[in-house]
């Protein structure tokens, strides 16, 4: 799975590879539209991510290229200018998402994964882990076949552990995750602990293994 | 008070206390010299008398003067130093029928020798007839210049005043972030010329102002948002290597606090963008629903802290003008306020009408509510969030 990395910000540029080359994904970087767009006219990517400031212009354009060229899927913004217009232009044009600087890794990659999965599997969207199962479309979870009932928070939850996989989520990722864009997030974690001890107790009753281990002081870490 | 109004408010005024003023100094002056011009009349009557009295020879020619001439009258007078005086008498008119003034002239004077007093009478206009007459052509004057006044005043409000209104006109439906320049008419009156050229000056220096330093706030958000994003980066990276337990807990808070930076940072521009009138949007915007919702998101906390929320909506369906970005802000910041402060296991009052939305919890009360709306003024330890965002409220 390849993913275009179009960011004038070095540094970041190599962050966001390295955190998800942990995916197995295949990451190139462009640093101006020029390169972006020699790069998309080469090559075909599963997502792309465009930074609107650049160089040598507004990544918006490159959105534009994309959509002539009609290779328009997986385009996820991420911008500094956390502007209202800048958001309905990019998604109105056909961006998939929106992604405001600064964000979580963690993030950044459950939306990359979400755009990845949605375009891989074209419908019956399902993610398996050994006996865990979950399918998107109906937002259920299944243990070795067998149904279990998590809230929407708890479902949320695991999904965004399992789109980073292997990696250790923040809590305070986790926490601007469930609350949203807007929500004012809270200095205490104490929701992100019920939930957690919730989804774990389910887990555990169903017969799944105990995947989800927490790295102390730090967050928590879906491990298969 | 328009503006025709004012003017003739004052034009009213003077030409009254004109009016007030002039009308005994006219009957003043007028009374004067009219008795000036009696009595020059009453002496040169004496003079015809001394005149015609040379012709008198006796008694009875005398008599016979004085039946035909009965404004002269003469009476034997006592004592012959008399001196001449003028004055003005009352007394009853058969002419008239009525009590007039009469101005007399006593003069001692002699004929064939004899001394007599000689009595001139004058009857004069009634003083009031006068002053009726003076007020009423006063009146009609004032009445004249008075509607010649309203006249052209109409006249010139409505032709030179008329770029005056058209640029207030231009200058109140101006908005600095959506129009480009500001056009205004070019009038004859050097005044309003310049009034327009100042304006225009004023305009593009604003408008100037206003772009830099939206540019400013632009280019302050991606300066700062972008080490911040890198910040965030790689402490994500760095939570995947292999820490001990110390390692862990500093990163942690690192990490916190760089989280805590990016919000206040969105806090800021935030601040920046309504001060800068950027949100001017307005739109109709189901009230209570927005409430509810915005509840809704914050049904964690509420269930971590054993909230009940109570509505109440005396008036039912609120409909609000406002800008429902700014209007969701300002809600989420009262409710988390209200949420992060209140006690656990209390209760959360909201109350919405069509003028006034109360959040009450049963919190403690602030030390020094005259502080609430400015920044960074917080009752406990997180005071960024709580100073930054009430500010919002004020707005």
């Amino acid at each position: 799975m390849k993913v275009l990395i179009i960011e004038d910000e070095k540094e970041l540029a190599r962050s966001i590879v390295q955190y998800l080359r942990q995916e197995s994904y295949v990451c190139e970087v462009a640093h101006t539209i020029k390169e972006a767009n020699e790069k998309i006219l080469l090559f075909d990517y599963d997502c792309i991510l465009v930074d609107i400031s650049l160089p040598d212009g507004n990544g918006l354009s490159i959105i534009k290229t994309l959509k002539e060229a009609n290779k328009l899927d997986g385009v996820i913004i991420i911008s500094a200018k956390n502007s209202l217009d800048d958001r309905v232009l990019g998604l109105n044009l056909g961006a998939d998402d929106y992604l405001p600087k600064p964000f979580h890794l963690s993030e950044l990659g459950a939306r990359v994964s979400a755009i990845i999965r949605r375009k891989r599997f074209d419908g019956s969207n399902e993610i398996k882990v050994h006996e865990l199962s979950i399918d998107l479309l109906g937002k259920t979870t299944r243990v070795n076949g067998k149904l279990i009932d998590l809230t929407r928070k708890e479902y949320d939850l695991l999904l965004f552990l399992l789109s980073n996989k292997n990696r250790v989520v923040s809590k305070n990722a986790i926490a601007e995750h469930l609350s949203g864009d807007d929500a004012e997030v809270f200095d205490n974690f104490d929701f992100i602990y019920a939930h957690m001890k919730n989804l774990k107790k389910k887990l555990a009753e169903a017969g799944c293994e105990d995947y989800i281990k927490t790295v102390y002081g730090l967050g928590y870490k879906f491990e298969a | 008070m328009k503006l025709l109004r004012r003017t003739i408010q004052n034009y009213v005024l003077y030409s009254a206390l004109l009016f007030v003023l002039c009308t005994p100094i006219f009957y003043v002056a007028i009374q004067r010299l009219f008795v000036h011009e009696m009595d020059s009349v009453l002496l040169s009557h004496k003079k015809d008398f001394i005149k015609s009295s040379e012709h008198l020879k006796t008694e009875d020619d005398l008599a016979l003067y004085h039946m035909m001439n009965k404004e002269f009258i003469l009476t034997p007078n006592p004592s012959p130093s008399i001196r001449d005086s003028l004055f003005t008498v009352e007394s009853y008119d058969s002419l008239h029928g009525a009590i007039i003034p009469f101005r007399t002239y006593v003069s001692g004077v002699s004929i064939q020798n004899k001394p007599y007093l000689l009595t001139i009478r004058e009857s004069m206009v009634s003083s009031g007839d006068l002053v009726t007459a003076i007020v009423a052509i006063q009146a009609g004057l004032l009445l004249v210049l008075f509607l010649g006044l309203v006249f052209i005043n109409r006249k010139l409000t409505r032709v030179i005043w008329d770029p005056f209104y058209t640029i207030l006109d231009r200058l109140k439906r101006f908005q600095i972030d959506k129009d480009a320049s500001i056009d205004l008419p070019l009038s004859s009156t050097a005044e309003f010329r310049d009034l327009s050229s100042a304006i225009t000056q004023l305009v593009s220096n604003n408008k100037n102002a206003y772009q830099s330093q939206k540019e400013f706030t632009e280019n302050a958000s991606h300066e700062i948002q972008t080490p911040l994003a890198l910040l965030n980066g790689k402490l994500d990276l760095l939570i995947q290597t292999d820490l001990t337990e110390q390692q862990a807990e500093l990163i942690g808070s690192i990490h916190s606090s760089a989280l805590r930076i990016s919000r206040l940072n969105r806090n800021l521009l935030l601040l920046t963008k309504i001060e800068n009138n950027q949100f001017q949007t307005l739109e109709e915007i189901d009230g209570d629903g927005t409430l509810t919702q915005l509840i809704n998101q914050f049904e964690e906390s509420i269930r971590a802290k054993n909230l009940v929320i109570k509505y109440f909506f005396p008036e039912g369906k609120i409909l609000i003008k406002s800008n429902k970005a700014l209007l969701e802000i300002l809600l989420s910041n009262l409710i988390s306020n209200a949420i992060r402060y209140a006690p656990p296991n209390s209760c959360i009052t909201i109350e919405g009408t069509k003028t006034t939305c109360k959040i009450m919890n049963q919190g403690d009360p602030l030390k020094r509510p005259e502080v609430i709306f400015e920044r960074f003024t917080g009752k406990t330890q997180t005071p960024m969030e709580q100073g930054s965002d009430l500010r919002l409220q004020k707005k």
